[in-house]
């Protein structure tokens, strides 16, 4: 077998080496009951062209993979250049180890000191770590860094209410585990924002924490002033969510308005959608806190020969040396991903990111204009929602109208479109749904006049 | 001097060049948006040649398994097969949205539904859930239904068995879970001590054991039955840490020994690529006990009795979820193809091969160097440096002077309970030549380790024959120089 080299002869003379005469003579441990008699239940071996056509047969089935997509809330089908899939490729990044080793990765090292640096450069941060799994998971880390690092003990942490409900369902679910509550801070039913003026806690609460999701699950871009602002006010910790790492930049950094911890989906940076992963966490916070940090770090040092040279560093703080009282359990970072990333940034430059940023933006709002001009003066409860967007249009309909989206997305997709994702509206809002169009620069005008044909038939 | 280094990107920055080629905009551009960037970031701007050649010189500065042999105990470093790369490449799985409706992604969901049992029939557990995005995550989520599944029995349990030879991650995914964390000795004969565990487990208030098997020195937890008999009859639940399941490849499975749940490493066991430190892709076996808990969604057959599937978000004693989405995908279409090349004879060879080679090593080196439990290994042996030590020579010199052979050093200073402790794994992918080498090497490095002077002769200032000298790591430390803002950049000031 290609990857299994041991010939018959080989393994003779190893157990011969062993002084056992058979392979069951080096199973004794292995308490008898235990042992495997004959052979797993598996379908049989495949050679590689019929793995190959296995394979291209079960994606061939994904028709989701070939239509027109606007499906989005934290995923988006961006294009990327296409040297990234042969770089990425090369052995020696695909193969390494982590790099405990300095002398022997300084190739993963500096990507990675470099990726951290044009992380916090994007962020407008201090630090940032080396990545962690994804959006959602960087916000609950972010969450658990804000309770560390913050004087009063307290177990509430807000989020906005306009968060992907699957990233709020997974910060909700492992916090239950740390005797944290999840509770949401309020949207403005009218604007679909979260403001300080929108939280109703009580005066008096200090939370651990307020996150804020931007842009928000119904695309509209969150003023970070706010989260800032409003959890200086309560005695927590600033968190910002970015959830589309494209969005900075055209928008303002976290960094700029002064949060405690940002973080960010990066999938964007030249990472496919794949299904849902790998994607890629951003992680950054101020220098002072960095002990506090969850995640791998990478230092400027210098080797006995007095070359740059660079290392992983506050190793301290990992699971790996303190156990149970690290900053986090987790052990590897979304290494491959991040260098996607870090290759994706370094092609696109400042200019390049802006110039995504701006025509997918202009994509979404081309698309949301033409659909306020249909549906100018209908008496339905439909309606485009107004607001700052970024590349995600929000139809919002009130509850006479919940079957005419599902019919809508139907005709949709029997037309080879994905018209996109339905999540809930605000409370009081006069809507029930919201169905998010995810726009990039992939998408062609004839696409986008269908797709407005479509919804506004 | 070669191979060539090269600055960072940020210094090699040309204004004006571009990496990237964009469609026209087609639509008219939109207004400038309100709370826009105060400045452009500060990024390189370079040509594609320019960052291809950054890149590729970047890479040859790194050890990989393509480049040599990488016998690092408990991380088993085969070969990562490049058809995966190829298999998860395909369109019909990279550019598929996970809000995909379920008529359109019927191929991913069928390939996990197969992967989910092909995982299941090779490790014996009832169900897998391959939703957490690492081994880390794995040992998380299976901690959070074992205790999900002790509150569904009125149960409030707070304590931990964890063995001192565990990863460290054990520990912390533990306490992530709100536990306590009890120690358990390992006896003289390198096995988890039974009588501490059953003495631990007495009072009716540990929630279960997290257990190594095979251990961390490398060896089968013989009592395995008799422990998770003991943890179950006190009511508690069994973890097993499935760091090591290389060993168990159509060997044993750890289902069948009574264990509850257990986490897989996709990137040791299943061939997913290492990376560089990720992505992982854990993946949890679960026994019939933990089904109810299991995160959402699940892949289900359609049970209308229609041959599609369906995800199942309809579980209603569900732990909820650790992850976004479906877990690491593009990981999961690597490790069925891998699966899927081998069948049952590669993946029972795979297992097998695995441990003759340890054993290998483990007879050949003995005469050189102490080992840590004299026995018959599973997937990896353990040595220590206590002989070598009387000389002076410590196992970090010893990794050091592998380098200037060519090889990774093994694993080292883990597991803490020995001294000096140097892990080695060779894995099933090295063919015996490659190994006799590594245990020549091994060899010569404790013959030098004798010799008078050998430090000063040997061991000084290694590794000398790669492009870096020994890296100063408390210098890192010390100056927490974490970005190029810290840096002082020659004529170009930043941030």
């Amino acid at each position: 077998m290609r990857y299994l080299p041991l010939t018959d002869a080989e393994q003779k003379k190893i157990l011969d080496a062993c002084g056992v005469t058979n392979f069951d003579g080096l199973k004794k441990a292995i308490p008898e009951e235990l042992r495997i008699k004959g052979l797993l239940d598996l379908p049989p071996a495949l050679a590689e062209s019929d793995l190959v056509d296995h394979l291209e047969s079960l994606a061939n089935k994904n028709q989701g993979a070939w239509m027109q997509s606007h499906l989005g809330q934290g995923s988006y089908d961006h294009s990327w250049p296409t040297v990234i899939d042969q770089i990425i490729n090369r052995g020696e990044f695909l193969t390494a180890y982590t790099p405990y080793q300095p002398e022997l990765s300084q190739g993963t090292l500096q990507a990675i000191f470099e990726f951290q640096s044009m992380v916090a450069e994007l962020l407008g941060m201090e630090v940032a770590n080396a990545s962690l799994y994804d959006g959602a998971t960087s916000a609950l880390e972010a969450a658990l860094m804000a309770a560390r690092t913050r004087p009063e003990n307290s177990q509430v942490v807000y989020v906005s209410e306009g968060i992907y409900p699957s990233s709020r369902k997974v910060i909700e679910s492992c916090l239950a585990d740390q005797g944290f509550e999840v509770r949401t801070w309020k949207a403005d039913p009218k604007t679909f924002l979260s403001t300080a003026a929108t939280w109703n806690g009580p005066k008096e609460e200090r939370p651990a924490a307020f996150i804020l999701q931007s842009p928000n699950k119904w695309g509209l871009v969150e003023d970070w002033n706010e989260v800032k602002v409003l959890a200086e006010r309560q005695g927590a910790r600033s968190v910002a969510y970015v959830s589309h790492a494209l969005s900075l930049g055209l928008f303002q950094s976290p960094g700029d308005a002064g949060v405690d911890i940002a973080v960010a989906e990066g999938q964007a940076f030249g990472i496919p959608v794949g299904f849902g992963g790998p994607h890629l966490g951003l992680f950054a916070c101020r220098k002072a806190d960095v002990r506090q940090m969850p995640g791998r770090l990478v230092g400027l040092t210098e080797d006995a020969r007095q070359q740059q040279a660079f290392c992983v560093t506050l190793s301290t703080r990992e699971q790996h040396i303190r156990r149970e009282k690290a900053t986090s359990n987790i052990c590897s970072n979304q290494n491959l991903m991040a260098m996607r990333a870090l290759m994706y940034m370094t092609l696109m430059g400042p200019v390049g990111l802006h110039r995504v940023a701006s025509d997918s933006r202009s994509k979404a709002y081309y698309v949301r204009s033409a659909l306020e001009q249909r549906l100018a003066g209908t008496q339905r409860e439909i309606a485009v929602l107004q607001g700052e967007l970024f590349n995600e249009v929000s139809l919002l309909v009130g509850p006479l109208e919940t079957l005419w989206l599902e019919e809508i997305q139907g005709r949709a997709q029997e037309q080879g479109i994905l018209a996109g994702c339905v999540v809930p509206a605000p409370a009081n809002s006069g809507y029930v749904k919201a169905l998010t169009m995810a726009f990039t620069e992939r998408h062609k005008k004839t696409e986008l006049d269908r797709l407005v044909e479509i919804l506004g038939a | 001097m070669w191979p060539l280094k090269t600055p960072l990107s940020i210094l090699q920055s040309n204004p004006g060049h571009e990496g990237f080629s964009l469609p026209k905009l087609d639509v008219p551009e939109a207004p400038a948006p309100r709370g826009p960037r105060v400045a452009r970031p500060k990024l390189p701007e370079l040509s594609e040649l320019d960052v291809v050649r950054h890149f590729t010189r970047l890479s040859q500065l790194n050890f990989s398994i393509d480049g040599g042999m990488y016998p690092l105990g408990s991380c088993t470093m085969k070969y990562n097969p490049r058809v995966n790369e190829l298999t998860s490449s395909f369109r019909g799985f990279a550019r598929l949205h996970p809000h995909t409706p379920d008529k359109y992604s019927q191929g991913a969901l069928e390939l996990m539904f197969h992967l989910e049992n092909l995982l299941s029939e090779i490790s014996g557990f009832a169900r897998v859930s391959l939703q957490p995005a690492a081994g880390a995550q794995g040992e998380y989520l299976g901690i959070k239904m074992m205790r999900a599944c002790l509150e569904a029995r009125g149960e409030k349990r707070n304590k931990i068995l964890i063995p001192e030879s565990a990863h460290g991650t054990n520990g912390a995914s533990a306490s992530m879970c709100g536990y306590t964390v009890l120690p358990v000795r390992t006896n003289a004969e390198g096995l988890v001590d039974f009588s501490q565990v059953e003495e631990l487990t007495r009072a009716g208030d540990v929630a279960g054991i997290m257990i190594t098997n095979p251990n961390t020195v490398g060896l089968f937890e013989t009592e395995i039955l008799k422990i998770t008999q003991l943890v179950h009859d006190r009511g508690g639940l069994i973890y097993c840490d499935g760091a090591n399941m290389n060993a168990m490849l159509g060997v044993t499975r750890p289902g069948d020994a009574g264990v509850d749940c257990m986490h897989f490493n996709m990137h040791k066991t299943f061939t997913t690529p290492h990376g560089g430190g990720g992505p992982g892709c854990g993946g949890l076996g679960v026994s019939k006990t933990l089904i109810p808990f299991l995160p959402v969604p699940t892949v289900e057959k359609n049970p209308s009795g229609s041959d599609d599937f369906i995800l199942d978000n309809n579980r209603p004693q569900s732990v909820g979820k650790v992850k976004d989405h479906y877990g690491h995908f593009m990981m999961m279409v690597r490790a069925y193809t891998y699966i899927r090349e081998l069948g049952a004879e590669g993946i029972q060879k795979a297992g097998r091969d695995a441990i003759l080679l340890a054993n290998y090593i483990r007879t050949r080196l003995q005469p050189h160097y102490d080992i840590a439990y004299d026995k018959i290994c599973m997937h990896e042996v353990v040595f220590s440096d206590k002989r070598q030590n009387k000389n002076g020579i410590k196992t970090l010199d010893i990794a050091k002077r592998l380098i200037d052979e060519g090889f990774h050093p093994p694993t080292i200073y883990f597991p803490l309970i020995v001294q000096g402790a140097l892990m080695i794994e060779p894995t099933e992918t090295e063919s015996l030549r490659n190994v006799e080498k590594f245990c020549e090497t091994m060899i010569k490095v404790a013959e030098e380790a004798k010799e008078e002077n050998a430090f000063e002769k040997h061991f000084k200032d290694r590794p000398r024959n790669v492009a870096f000298g020994r890296v100063n790591e408390t210098l890192a430390a010390k100056q927490l120089k974490l970005s190029w803002k810290d840096m002082e950049l020659p004529g170009k000031p930043l941030g």
